[in-house]
């Protein structure tokens, strides 16, 4: 059973809450986490650069373009997020936070005869989610009291890991080609413990623990193309594919008239079928060097929409991001850029209960470069916000205002030896 | 599994699509962002190039063996050090050995070491054709042919390049990349060969280093001319990484007449020569 599934059906046991469309590193999004050194600072508008290690993942046929004879780039950086849902109980607002620290990205890429290979590492989605929060009453319930207290506790911690090999090529003077293969991995555990304590003494508890494993491989395949001078236009395509998928689930449940836990649903694993469908995913992108000290980027990528009864219906999307460079002198380097992080969930319908969270995103980037002889540090920056709606109460049509904020910070290092 | 099959197929079919490919940035000098601009060479550079070149020696030594013969390594060495004195690279000491082989070939190691096997040595009449391979060898240092080719510098030693290798693992993959390069450059010597433009380089080179230490320069031409026509195993390597004799003679030739050097006029030293060869078991 899916734990968008599960959570439903507990809904239907629950008189206060069970929370729905449970944000699993917010698999409502596909930009949550910038990657690469450069590239992020430039807001991920990198498909038509990508002649660094960040390339691998972006657009594996511009490290063609490489300059330096082996190059390693590796990205340490701190998230920060934060969502407010109002007036979902009495007029009371939820509040999740979600932090990480991680290294999202290392890569590297070395020239074997006429042919570039590389091989990188990316953390493209990591959220460890937390809301621990305890309401006062008296709260209104169908269980004949009202609540004294209600309080809930969510864990959430979801990471997505790529890894593997790329190569690339020149095709022509003006076109060169390459594969980037990497293997899938995602993890999620989600705990969510709720207590309702009744003032005519009575209480009601219900914990619930999930965990999902995926498995499975990414191809990106880029082609990097230079129809003038000081102009490269890249186009990548990829998409996951996952070839074993597991959820493991348990849940235990103490009505309120019950003296001792009643439902207790022992650890099952996901059929076969539960198999998340990812969409397709297409980088167009376009890089302008007018000197040696200025570049300008700007990136569209369009993932399709996505059928999927089990997981959820995912809609199409358009990401925009637009980046620049600008060296000040030969050892500093500032860069810039906007991006957008679209939501890919519909939008919410009144008169349905358990809908996913739609959230559209923007946000903004930056970073600082300083460049010695074979290395080079980034201190980084990016800052998302974006509003939207949500419907956080299970079984209810109710649908709330919501606001999200972020912010991450990186310090990535580059080496050329 | 079809889709992994079509992904293993892709990547087969670009390692064998792009043979013929010319990869490089330099295709595409735009593309280079300021901060890449080649720096000046520093002493922790020549440091790093004698450091490389020593293993590069090792690895040779260790393939050989030195021709224990200590009369004729100084010959060498006197013969060498005459054309040193010359080198535009003032910062290197230059060391000259022996190889104990009956292949014919020379080898340059960056930082200065020159090794001639006792092979070529046999097949030498004169001593301006021995100055006219260690000078062609010496070209390869002074030009900084591998030094170029595998971008051997020094490892910084700022606050800030060492923050960078702490972030990225850097020390290690410095290390890794050393040793990488070795490799390559022993690749260089024996299988690959140095880019053709460094061999025209290397001979145009030991033209004018022969004739400014008193040498004749044609005695590199006639050495070319004999063991052109040595075939067999004593020459395979060299046949392997070198270009055509006819081109190089054509040019060395075409060297000598553009500079209007006089060969009349310059030595070959033929009985030294035949004075130190005595000495050989």
């Amino acid at each position: 059973m899916s734990f968008r599934k599960f959570s439903a059906a507990m809904a239907m046991v629950f008189i206060l809450m069970v929370m729905t469309g449970v944000s699993t590193a917010d698999e409502f999004h596909y930009n949550n986490l910038l990657i690469g050194d450069r590239a992020t600072g430039m807001g991920g508008a990198y498909t038509g650069v990508s002649d660094d290690p960040s390339g691998l993942y972006y657009n594996p046929a511009g490290i063609v373009y490489t300059t330096g004879r082996n190059l390693s780039a590796s990205v340490n950086a701190y998230y920060n997020t934060k969502k407010e849902y109002k007036n979902v109980i009495g007029g009371n607002g939820w509040e999740r936070k979600a932090t990480s620290l991680l290294p999202n990205f290392f890569g590297i890429v070395q020239p074997l005869g006429k042919l570039k290979f590389g091989f990188s590492y990316a953390v493209p989605d990591s959220i460890k989610e937390d809301q621990d929060q305890t309401f006062a009453g008296p709260l209104p319930t169908a269980l004949g009291s009202p609540a004294n207290s209600y309080t809930i506790n969510f864990n959430n911690e979801d990471n997505t890991t790529l890894i593997g090999p790329s190569i690339a090529g020149e095709l022509t003077n003006s076109l060169s080609a390459g594969l980037t293969l990497y293997l899938y991995h995602r993890s999620n555990q989600t705990i969510l413990n709720q207590f309702i304590m009744l003032q005519d003494g009575r209480y009601e508890w219900q914990n619930q623990y999930i965990e999902k494993v995926e498995r499975g491989y990414k191809p990106v395949l880029g082609l990097m193309f230079t129809p003038a001078e000081k102009l490269s236009i890249g186009v990548s395509f990829a998409r996951i594919f996952i070839y074993n998928s597991s959820t493991t689930s348990q849940a235990t449940f103490k009505d309120a008239d019950a003296a001792t836990p009643d439902d207790v649903t022992p650890p099952t694993g996901g059929p076969p079928s539960e198999k998340r469908k990812y969409p397709y995913e297409l980088r167009i992108g376009a890089g302008y060097f007018p000197s040696s000290s200025l570049l300008v980027s700007a990136d569209a990528v369009y993932y399709t929409k996505v059928s999927d009864p089990v997981n959820g219906d995912r809609v199409d999307v358009l990401n925009l991001a637009i980046g620049t460079e600008y060296f000040l002198n030969k050892s500093w380097a500032l860069r810039g850029g906007i991006f957008s992080d679209m939501a890919n969930t519909p939008e919410l319908d009144p008169t349905r209960t358990n809908q996913d969270e739609k959230i559209d995103l923007y946000g903004v980037s930056m970073s600082i470069s300083n460049f010695s002889r074979n290395t080079s540090i980034t201190l980084g920056g990016s800052l998302t916000m974006g509003s939207g709606k949500a419907q956080i109460l299970g079984g209810s049509t109710e649908i709330q205002s919501v606001d999200q904020a972020g912010w991450m910070m990186f310090l990535s290092s580059s080496y050329a030896y | 599994m079809r889709r992994a099959s079509v992904l293993v197929f892709l990547l087969v079919l670009m390692s064998v699509a792009m043979p013929d490919a010319v990869m490089s940035a330099d295709d595409q000098p735009w593309r280079q962002r300021v901060s890449a601009a080649p720096p000046e060479m520093t002493s922790d550079d020549v440091t790093e190039e004698i450091r490389f070149g020593r293993e590069v020696a090792a690895r040779l030594l260790g393939r050989y063996g030195l021709y224990a013969n200590d009369p004729l390594t100084k010959y060498v060495n006197l013969v060498g050090q005459s054309l040193a004195a010359y080198s535009n690279r003032p910062e290197l000491k230059y060391h000259f050995a022996v190889l104990n082989t009956s292949e014919i070939n020379a080898y340059a190691a960056p930082g200065g070491y020159i090794f001639i096997t006792k092979g070529a040595i046999d097949k030498m009449q004169d001593e301006s054709e021995l100055a006219g391979v260690i000078a062609h060898e010496m070209g390869h240092i002074n030009g900084k042919h591998v030094v170029k080719e595998l971008d051997i510098k020094a490892t910084e030693g700022s606050a800030a390049a060492g923050l960078a290798r702490l972030i990225g693992g850097g020390t290690e993959s410095a290390r890794i990349a050393f040793s990488k390069a070795v490799d390559k450059a022993m690749d260089t010597l024996f299988t690959t060969g140095y880019k053709r433009e460094d061999e025209i380089e290397a001979d145009k080179g030991s033209v004018m280093q022969c004739a400014v230490a008193g040498y004749d320069p044609a005695g590199l031409i006639r050495y070319f001319e004999r063991i052109s026509a040595a075939k067999g195993k004593s020459t395979e390597v060299l046949d392997k990484t070198h270009p055509a004799y006819d081109a190089r003679i054509i040019l060395l030739k075409d060297s000598i007449t553009a500079a209007a050097i006089d060969t009349a006029a310059l030595k070959t030293y033929k009985e030294r020569f035949a004075e130190a060869m005595k000495t050989k078991k």
